[in-house]
């Protein structure tokens, strides 16, 4: 297995296609940045967030962390960050947004292949992207076709450790099954990093993570009580930047906003007038640099009131319920948080999804739901139909949403949402 | 393979029946004949008349009572050490990656207490459990006709109230006694289990307060208990019926529960009266060590409990679920010491946002609202008025990093 | 239906004539056509109907004497479903689901449908089945193939299948019934192996789009035992005309057809291969490589059967659920030592990604074997007929120059 160091000496062609990555790759995710900045009300104390979302896509540098901690690279929520945390490694969540990337991938993967996908096989072709390039082990669950096959395809290439998500959840022995899993997974952190898991180790984990989810469940809150009290993109901004902090980091980082966010309450400030059309996003994960939909809903005239993806707020939004404090009551706590809430559509039963958007619109008044479907997402797309169904009962206005990670299909997408948006302001369900 | 099941059930079953009947016979800690004893004759007037006055507490007599339940308690602890260094010993040998037993460390309260609903029943359960062993003492005989239906032990005659389940499992005592016994029986057994039903396990039950000192006593030893699943509850829920079996019937064909029954280890000891003990030591025993590995581990084959648990339907505690904020996160379910899985798996009702979930089988212990992460997913409503919601807030509070270690830190 | 009905028989008349005589075929083909029949779809109630290739063959008959299988191959079937489904859902999905819900016949009305998660059109359907209120018991199948723990997975998930069927239709699963259903599975592999051999012997006997459906008939014939009866009968005819004859040697090129399975009636690469001057020798798609994977030996009980037969299996079988398709390369290469083959020819149909990402190793390992591979995108609709013969004519081209080199080089 190539210890991914570039050990033969690169020709002409992969010299310039490198560097039409570094490029490309910075220019894509200065514009992004510049994008989210030129949006009105930023808070000040947003910044941090973009500076680590620079540092990654636009400097290219590594995530930043203690000395000597090696990072693991994690792709979908179901891989535990406590556990990893707690046998002194950090996760850093690679699921691939970069369009650059994606170009290359296009190539090597499938041509149906998720974007995603294409994007992850892109860095490791590039071998240009130092905070997917320096991980010492990848933690792959499997969930959708793409992943498996992604999981298999990296294996050959690097140290992978493969989790087995189950499809059905209904049973006890599901959930008991994942446990072994994690259980499995330690065993190879503790071979990668020579922590062993133990109580304390894992209860301070556990506390770490327990302390950025109360700062995130603060922000939640003050999104809930004062609904315009900050741009979606602004919030996508912070989740997405999440997976390259180390979390308490993060959490200081948060806690910043939310008290900022908490004075402009007082002052009765808002981010966005009464009438623009409050939106939920929710469908295939919307990652950086790929903020396409988000910017453009926030500047043709909506707010992105919530989102429910799987790199926003869903991608750290379930706490651990922790009732039997042991190793062993801990990891079933994590197994549990993995598979059990989920709303992930690879789960064979996934109505908990629509609860959720209910309950999501009941929280923040939402007025349009637009669907989000990256082309190859074969799981989202089915679920489309039973949301759409729904939300006629409920009487709000959905659209589903293809795209892919290139710019060219931005005018189009600008021509829908807003009339999307028009439809909503002046058609739709009014508060 | 259901065959085996069922012949499996059937000699366990006949297993328990048969210990049922002969604990008299199966001695634990025998006091000698004094001739001092009461008797249980005198449960039958109304008024109890103390015959014989119990030894006070710390007295010599106090620790000759005391003998037997802390050679229960040793054995408790003998057995624990025992089963803990065994697994371990078990999984360092065949590498199995799955629960590894922590060093037995104290672990330090890391949270202030918080004042909430937790704090509220633990009060009540300790004053229940002081009141209840000792309250004649302390209050006189005033409610000794009030026969509270849980397992609290009539053989400790300085008891606050009287005891239901000693007319439950001598139900042919109970067609010989009195109109007004009958009366004072049926009505106190219908009044607190229509007012309360398992409220009284939850909050009351002294038997219930020593299942949760042994689980406070695992946590704080952050040592690995047994977690539960379907197939296990369903084990233990059939426990339940035999037990229940046992409880009303071994009176009728000649034999007492009183001999197998774990209760009366504990409280006629604490106050002081010498009990022989038969096979309920040994039941006891295996209280303790079920309780410390698995939260209220009898409380899910108590037949009292079950018996308390029947007019749930009407009781005027009621567990409610709000079907669209809550996300199947199944933590009430992890929590929940009864195993009761439909709190978390219901979703359809007449009006969603307030989903009945009361279950014959909920002790009402609030874990469930307590480690529910959605606000007001879960609520516990007594006469129809809220007195315990879910709050995201309260639950993220369980597990952060305290605000005085957090101020240290920052420094 | 009508349209339906078509499509059958057109086919089913097409390669009746594809062969030299035997009478022994009409049985096969009659069979078929019961199986599709109108007058079968609506009133045959079978109780338990399985989707897909993946369940094991003889626990699906173990659990049920007369259970329905659904491949998933009619274009027909297709448009039923088109609303339901995504743009981008395979065919095969899109068949299945409309076999399942249509306004024709309802097959499911008094069945359980069982199926094996190997995918995500199949997690997706088994979700989108259960909310049109059909039963549905779905196996997850574990993403790996070589651990201990991965077949442990398959076994536990197997026996929940199991349950959830007996549950249904009060049939235990037996050791015995499974023995028995192994048994008759290893007569039809053992007939089915001699019946392929002699077709290649004498590959002017009956056209290869024949043979398959002959094989595939097994799926939907009533009775197995009748079923091998006949194909031994079948061998044996053309056993005798076979040495009865002259049979001039074939100059086709030998080709595999593998990848996405090829379903009755979705004759159309078949029939273009034979157009186009091939042999198609042998598919190595997951339908026809069941044939391959041997029974388990018969064992004590439930549990050691299936286990053995999940060691069989998982080494291998072919299916989208594996990371990487082992068993489906294996067999590619078991395929290249054993049989003159030419070229290879990739079939993948819209949607069925995970062939695609098998191609690159297929490529590497036809390469070793200097077998060139072609690959073909199609589904399940007529239009692109003219496309792919062009393709594959000139594939074809290529191939028979290749030969002709090769025999020169030779001589």
């Amino acid at each position: 297995m190539n210890e991914n160091m570039n050990i033969t000496p690169m020709n002409s062609a992969q010299i310039r296609q490198q560097e039409r990555f570094d490029r490309k790759g910075t220019a894509v995710a200065e514009k992004m940045l510049r994008q989210v900045r030129e949006l009105s009300h930023m808070p000040e104390t947003l910044e941090p967030f973009l500076k680590t979302l620079e540092s990654i896509f636009s400097r290219r540098e590594d995530a930043l962390r203690p000395q000597g901690v090696p990072t693991v690279g994690t792709y979908c929520v179901m891989v535990p960050p406590e556990l990893i945390y707690a046998q002194g490694a950090m996760p850093v969540k690679l699921c691939g947004g970069s369009y650059t990337a994606f170009g290359i991938g296009d190539d090597i993967a499938p041509r149906d292949a998720c974007p995603l996908v294409k994007a992850v096989m892109g860095f490791e072709e590039i071998d240009a992207m130092p905070v997917y390039q320096n991980c010492s082990l990848m933690a792959v669950p499997v969930t959708c076709d793409c992943k498996k096959k992604l999981a298999g395809w990296l294996q050959e290439r690097r140290p992978t450790a493969v989790l087995h998500v189950p499809a059905n959840r209904d049973r006890d022995e599901d959930m008991e099954r994942f446990v072994g899993e994690l259980y499995r997974f330690s065993e190879q952190l503790e071979q990668m990093t020579g922590f062993s898991l133990t109580y304390g180790r894992l209860a301070d984990a556990c506390r770490m993570t327990a302390d950025a989810q109360y700062q995130l469940s603060r922000f939640i809150d003050l999104r809930r009580k004062h609904s315009r009290i900050i741009r979606g993109s602004f919030s996508m901004a912070v989740m997405n930047a999440l997976s390259y902090t180390w979390l308490p980091d993060w959490t200081k980082q948060l806690s910043d906003l939310n008290d900022e966010l908490a004075s402009l309450a007082k002052q009765k400030k808002t981010a966005a007038k009464e009438n623009q059309p409050r939106i939920l996003l929710t469908g295939s994960p919307v990652i950086f640099p790929n903020f396409k939909l988000p910017l453009l809903i926030e500047s043709m005239g909506g707010l992105l009131a919530a989102d429910e993806t799987c790199m926003g707020e869903r991608g750290f939004y379930d706490p651990p319920a922790i009732v039997d404090r042991t190793v062993d009551g801990m990891l079933r706590a994590l197994s549990n948080r993995a598979t059990r809430p989920c709303t992930c559509p690879t789960f064979a039963d996934n109505l908990r999804r629509i609860y959720r958007i209910r309950q999501l619109i009941k929280d923040y008044r939402i007025q349009g739901v637009i669907y989000h479907v990256l082309r190859g997402c074969l799981v989202y797309d089915y679920e489309y139909r039973q949301l759409e169904e729904e939300m006629g009962k409920l009487g709000i206005p959905v659209i589903r949403v293809e795209t892919d990670y290139n710019e060219e299909d931005v005018e189009q997408l600008r021509i829908r949402v807003e009339a999307f948006i028009e439809l909503i302001k002046y058609g739709g369900k009014q508060e | 393979m259901k065959k085996n099941k069922i012949l499996i059930a059937v000699l366990i079953a006949l297993m328990l029946a048969v210990l049922a009947y002969f604990a008299a016979d199966i001695p634990f800690y025998t006091y000698p004949e004094t001739g001092v004893t009461a008797s249980l004759q005198s449960e039958t007037d109304t008024e109890l008349t103390f015959s014989v006055a119990g030894n006070a507490v710390f007295s010599l007599g106090w620790f000759e009572a005391m003998m037997p339940f802390t050679i229960i308690v040793g054995l408790s602890l003998v057995c624990i050490l025992l089963d803990v260094l065994l697994r371990k010993r078990l999984y360092r040998k065949n590498n199995v990656p799955c629960a590894r037993t922590e060093r037995m460390k104290f672990g330090r309260k890391q949270n202030l207490p918080r004042f909430g609903f937790e704090m509220i029943r633990w009060s009540i359960m300790i004053l229940s459990f002081v009141l209840l062993i000792w309250g004649g003492k302390i209050l006189g005989t005033a409610l000794s006709s009030l026969q509270l239906p849980i397992l609290a032990c009539p053989y400790n005659e300085e008891q606050l109230t009287g005891a239901g389940c000693f007319l439950f499992s001598n139900l042919d005592m109970l067609a010989e006694s009195s109109v007004d016994e009958i009366l004072w029986f049926a009505g106190s057994f219908i009044v607190c289990a229509v007012l309360f039903g398992r409220l009284l396990c939850g909050f009351v039950c002294p038997l219930g307060f020593v299942q949760d000192v042994m689980h406070e006593l695992r946590q704080k030893l952050h040592t690995e208990g047994i977690p539960l699943n379907e197939k296990l509850y369903a084990g233990l829920r059939f426990a339940k019926w035999i037990m229940l079996l046992i409880f009303l019937g071994i009176g009728l064909i000649g034999g007492s529960f009183c001999d197998f029954c774990p209760a009366i280890t504990l409280s006629p000891a604490l106050a002081g009266f010498k009990t022989s003990l038969y096979f309920s030591g040994f039941m006891m025993v295996v209280v303790l060590v079920s309780g410390f590995f698995k939260r209220r581990c009898f409380c899910n084959i108590c037949p009292m409990g079950y018996l308390l648990g029947l007019p749930h339907k009407v009781s005027l505690a009621r567990l409610k679920k709000n079907a669209v904020a809550c996300t199947e996160c199944g933590a009430c379910y992890e929590a929940c010491p009864m195993g009761i899985k439909s709190i978390y798996t219901v979703r359809e009702g007449k009006n969603e946002l307030s989903i009945d979930v009361t279950t014959a089988d909920c002790i009402f212990c609030g874990e469930c609202i307590r480690r529910c992460p959605e606000d007001g997913a879960l609520f516990m409503t007594f006469a129809g008025k809220k007195i315990y919601t879910a709050s995201r807030m309260k639950f993220m509070r369980d597990y952060t990093t305290p605000r005085r270690k957090k101020a240290a830190e920052n420094e | 239906m009508d349209k339906l009905q078509n499509e059958i028989r057109t086919i089913l008349e097409q390669v009746g004539q594809e062969h030299r005589g035997f009478p022994e075929v009409n049985w096969f083909l009659k069979t078929m056509e019961q199986a599709f029949s109108a007058e079968t779809l609506i009133s045959e109630k079978p109780s338990l109907i399985v989707l897909g290739e993946d369940i094991p063959r003889e626990l699906a008959l173990a659990l049920s004497d007369h259970p329905r299988f659904i491949l998933g191959g009619s274009l027909e079937t297709t448009h039923w479903s088109d609303a339901l489904l995504p743009r981008d859902a395979d065919p095969v999905s899109r068949s299945a689901c409309g076999w399942l819900l249509n306004e024709k016949f309802n097959l499911a009305e008094n069945a359980i449908v069982i199926m094996a998660l190997s995918s995500d059109n199949r997690r997706k359907l088994a979700s989108l089945l259960r909310g049109k209120g059909i039963r549905v018991a779905a196996a997850d199948m574990p993403p790996r193939h070589d651990t201990s723990e991965a077949r442990d997975a398959w076994t536990a998930e197997m026996l929940r299948l199991a349950d959830a069927v007996s549950a249904h239709t009060h049939i235990r699963l037996s050791a015995h019934r499974l023995k028995a259903a192994i048994r008759r599975r290893e007569q039809v592999r053992e007939a089915a192996i001699d019946f392929k051999n002699i077709t290649w012997q004498a590959t002017d006997s009956m056209s290869p789009a024949l043979r398959d459906i002959i094989m595939e008939s097994v799926w939907y014939a009533p009775d197995r035992k009748e079923w091998v009866y006949n194909l031994r009968n079948l061998t044996a005819q053309i056993t005798a005309w076979v040495r009865q004859y002259y049979h001039q040697p074939d100059e086709r090129p030998w080709v595999l057809l593998a990848g996405s399975p090829i379903v009755f009636p979705n004759e159309k690469l078949p029939n273009l291969l034979e157009a186009s001057g091939l042999y198609l020798a042998d598919r190595a798609d997951a339908i026809a490589l069941q044939t391959d994977i041997p029974c388990a030996d018969a064992g004590h009980s439930v549990q050691r059967m299936l286990r053995r037969t999940a060691d069989l299996r998982m080494r291998m079988e072919t299916s989208g659920s594996w990371i990487s398709n082992d068993g489906l390369l294996s067999a590619v290469q078991n395929r290249l030592e054993h049989l003159p083959v030419s070229g290879i020819i990739w079939h993948v149909l819209k949607g069925q990604i995970e062939y695609d990402f098998e191609l690159p190793k297929v490529e590497a390992l036809a390469a070793e074997y200097d077998v060139p591979v072609i690959r073909l995108e199609t589904d399940y609709q007529q239009q692109d007929v003219e496309q792919l013969r062009i393709r594959l004519e000139a594939f074809a081209e290529m191939l028979r120059v290749r030969n002709q080199e090769r025999i020169r080089i030779a001589q």
